[in-house]
């Protein structure tokens, strides 16, 4: 009875084992193609922009991300997909224009891949920003074109107002010396 | 009972013209002389994760493989800029959030580093002191870039005016060491809806 018992755990583990290694665990490389391929979403083409990619490459070329954690990601990937779908919205052009339950979805995914995995990233002011493994910023995953108009705006009203009042003052003491 | 005031005539021009006078001259100091100083203290009581002037990271560049093995943290500062024409010389921060780009010129993170052989994509303000004079820019005019990890000189071959939404004009390729600055246009403040791009070919064999 004894023998049968243990004969029976050991089935039991090589079984596991057997199975888990016949699961085809994703390399990095295969991760990089999941993150960079283009996805159709309700017949809208979805893809990671070309500078993103550049910064997904970057990332792992310089940090390892284990298979395990290759795959949760990609699972999560794929679970984005599906909201995306679920959603029947058409146009992913503009993230801040999302009804914002989808939104929510979509940044508990990136929550759920900082949690379970060694990529560490959150989401701040409808940015992603993903962190180096010593804590520092990797980056902030925006567009590319930035506004750089001059950014005066604020000092220019400050200065408006100060002028106001001074020319106020002014008026009061031509009436004041009147 | 209260003496109404009557404006005379000359008084009054006199009035509105020192009035328009002192705006003027309020305005002019502000925009040319406090500028940068305003913005800089300003932004450091907003600053987060800016390191002005040091770099906790060490920045490795792997020469053989032409690629970075080690990378600034985002927002710091890791080399300058110099464009001797325009008599520019301006820290350069990696990443180009707003917060970064009010300190020096911006490294777009999604493009390459100086040296990797793709399109390296910097980011200034139209601001005088900041990137106003690149409008100055022509062909074979020089631009250098010296880094934490090595030089990098470049020459420009060519300007355009192009719209904001026009990515085409900012490609991201690893066939090519381009040098890629941008600044709002036209000049002044508020938001701009063309941005000013100057293109540069890496020249010469400077160490990195």
């Amino acid at each position: 009875m004894r023998r049968i018992k243990i004969f029976t755990v050991l089935c039991l583990v090589l079984s596991v084992v057997i199975g888990v290694s016949s699961v085809k665990a994703m390399s990095e490389s295969q991760l990089l193609e999941k993150l960079t391929a283009t996805y159709d979403i309700n017949g809208y083409k979805f893809q990671l922009s070309d500078g993103d990619r550049v910064l997904a490459k970057r990332y792992l070329d310089l940090y390892e991300v284990s298979s395990a954690h290759a795959d949760y990601i990609a699972g999560e990937i794929d679970s984005a997909i599906k909201d995306m779908r679920d959603s029947g919205i058409k146009d992913f052009s503009d993230f801040s224009k999302l009804p914002s339950s989808l939104k929510e979805k979509l940044k508990q995914h990136v929550l759920n891949v900082a949690a379970n995995t060694s990529i560490k990233a959150t989401v701040k002011n409808g940015k992603v920003i993903v962190f180096n493994p010593d804590g520092t910023v990797f980056a902030e995953i925006g567009k590319l074109v930035k506004n750089t108009g001059s950014n005066l705006n604020i000092i220019a009203t400050v200065a408006l107002l100060v002028t106001a009042v001074g020319t106020v003052l002014i008026v009061r003491n031509v009436k004041a010396n009147a | 009972m209260h003496k109404k005031y009557k404006f005379k005539g000359k008084a009054f021009v006199t009035y509105v013209a020192l009035s328009f006078l002192f705006v003027c001259v309020f305005i002019v100091i502000i925009y040319f002389g406090l500028n940068h100083t305003i913005r800089k203290y300003t932004n450091i009581i907003n600053t987060v994760a800016i390191k002005e002037s040091k770099n906790d990271r060490k920045v490795k560049f792997d020469n053989a493989q032409k690629k970075m093995t080690s990378i600034p943290s985002y927002g710091s500062k890791y080399g300058t800029i110099k464009i001797d024409k325009i008599n520019l010389d301006l820290p350069l921060y990696y990443g180009d959030n707003e917060e970064i780009l009010s300190y020096g010129i911006g490294h777009y993170a999604g493009s390459y580093f100086p040296g990797e052989g793709g399109s390296v994509i910097l980011a200034g303000h139209n601001d005088p002191g900041y990137f106003e004079k690149i409008l100055e820019l022509g062909n074979n005019d020089k631009i250098v870039l010296d880094l934490n990890y090595g030089k990098f000189d470049y020459q420009i071959y060519e300007t355009r005016i192009v719209s904001e939404n026009d990515l085409s004009a900012f490609p991201i390729q690893d066939n090519e060491e381009r040098l890629i600055l941008y600044t709002c246009y036209p000049l002044g403040v508020g938001h701009k809806t063309e941005r000013f791009v100057v293109y540069a070919h890496r020249v010469g064999e400077t160490d990195a």
